[in-house]
């Protein structure tokens, strides 16, 4: 089940339109879904494991909308205003300690500006591989090998703060 | 549902995936493949980790100014001063190849220079004229005469010559004292052709007392070979 979680996690947040709190709710809940399922009726072809865990989370997700839909109220904005809760938002929660700390100093940590160039146009610009390769004079080997570097190094540091293999995205839970 | 990619998906793939930018159909396909490839998904996951951290913390903080680096700042003074040192050698050069030497009388001329072609010119001022003359050398070499006949002037015993070259390079100047009138009442400059054909040059005589002469006789002539 552990390895249907990576996957499973994907799935849910592009369904969710990249709302991770959403996507790592369904992903729990699917996963209940599918442990239930295998351990009443089971499924016909097991090697349609994968693609009922997929219909599931997309399920769900669907399901969540509609709830949100019929659940959806006219916010009487004063009033939220006076309750505001004092602590820092949640995203500033996370620029301070979480995944943004990591990325920064990995950003830090790159031997040059180039890399720094090469990571922010290739996933914050989404600009293209052959465009940045061309821009920089680099090979495309060269770039794979910034890519990888940042990669690996994320992984590493993302353990070291704490983070389980498979809770990559599990951002809330971000130490 | 679609069926799963046989294949790893290829980097484009990826960052189309991750950019939302796959057709729906290849993306449940992409997805599948991550579902049973759980070392690829984590690939993946990782990709969209760095993605949407870069977004959180954002491009400002993300994108530092380009940091001048010893090096680099080395390189550019370094650049900075070759360039200024050849523009100041061209400029030297240019200076150094605008010459201008005049001559009160003939004997003082280098016998090279008299020895090449000779080439007489005479200006009679035209109260009123202060156009360009133009005057055509035979060649770029030799002597070139200016016999000036200067407004007559009653008790002045001589006369300057101040003499300016301009060219596209910059400009020389020569002053020429106590020029004194021959017989008919001319002024006889000697100059170097090589030195002023392609230019331009201004004389403008003044008594040698420091007042302008009457009316401070000015000439500008532009002179140019036969040759060219």
């Amino acid at each position: 089940m552990a390895q249907l979680q990576s996957g499973l996690r994907l799935v849910a947040i592009r369904a969710a339109g990249g709302d991770f709190e959403l996507a790592h709710d369904v992903c729990q809940e699917a996963l209940v879904i599918i442990i239930r399922r295998l351990r009443t009726t089971g499924l016909d072809n097991p090697a349609t494991l994968a693609a009922f865990a997929a219909q599931t989370a997309r399920n769900l997700v669907i399901a969540a909308r509609r709830k949100t839909y019929r659940q959806r109220t006219d916010p009487d904005g004063d009033t939220i205003e006076a309750m505001a809760d004092p602590r820092p938002a949640a995203q500033e929660q996370l620029a301070a300690g979480g995944i943004a700390a990591i990325l920064k100093r990995i950003l830090a940590e790159l031997p040059g500006e180039r890399d720094r160039t090469i990571l922010i146009r290739f996933y914050l610009k989404e600009d293209d591989k052959s465009e940045i390769c061309r821009d920089l004079n680099l090979s495309e080997l060269g770039f794979n090998q910034v890519i990888f570097r940042a990669r690996n190094r994320l992984r590493q540091l993302l353990i070291e703060s704490g983070f389980d293999k498979h809770d990559l995205l599990d951002w809330e839970s971000c130490p | 549902m679609s069926a799963a990619f046989a294949l790893p998906p290829d980097d484009a793939t990826i960052a189309a995936y991750l950019s939302n930018q796959l057709p729906n159909h290849q993306a449940e396909a992409f997805e599948l493949y991550c579902l049973d490839h759980p070392e690829f998904s984590r690939r993946v996951e990782l990709d969209l980790c760095i993605k949407h951290g870069l977004r959180r913390i954002g491009i400002r903080n993300v994108i530092a100014r380009p940091v001048f680096r010893f090096p680099q700042r080395w390189s550019m003074a370094a650049s900075l001063g070759a360039v200024l040192v050849c523009g100041l050698l061209v400029l030297l050069w240019s200076q150094r190849h605008i010459g201008l030497t005049a001559y009160r009388n003939l004997s003082e001329v280098p016998l090279q220079m008299r020895s090449g072609s000779h080439f007489d010119v005479t200006l009679l001022r035209l109260r009123g004229s202060d156009a360009t003359h133009k005057v055509v050398a035979p060649g770029h070499s030799g002597l070139l005469t200016l016999k000036i006949f200067p407004d007559s002037a009653q008790g002045i015993q001589g006369y300057s010559a101040d003499i300016v070259l301009a060219s596209k390079l910059g400009s020389r100047s020569v002053v020429l004292n106590r020029l004194r009138a021959d017989a008919s009442g001319f002024l006889s400059l000697y100059l170097s052709l090589s030195d002023v054909v392609g230019h331009t040059l201004d004389i403008t005589l003044t008594s040698d007392n420091g007042s302008s002469a009457p009316s401070a006789p000015a000439f500008r002539l532009q002179v140019v070979a036969a040759t060219d």
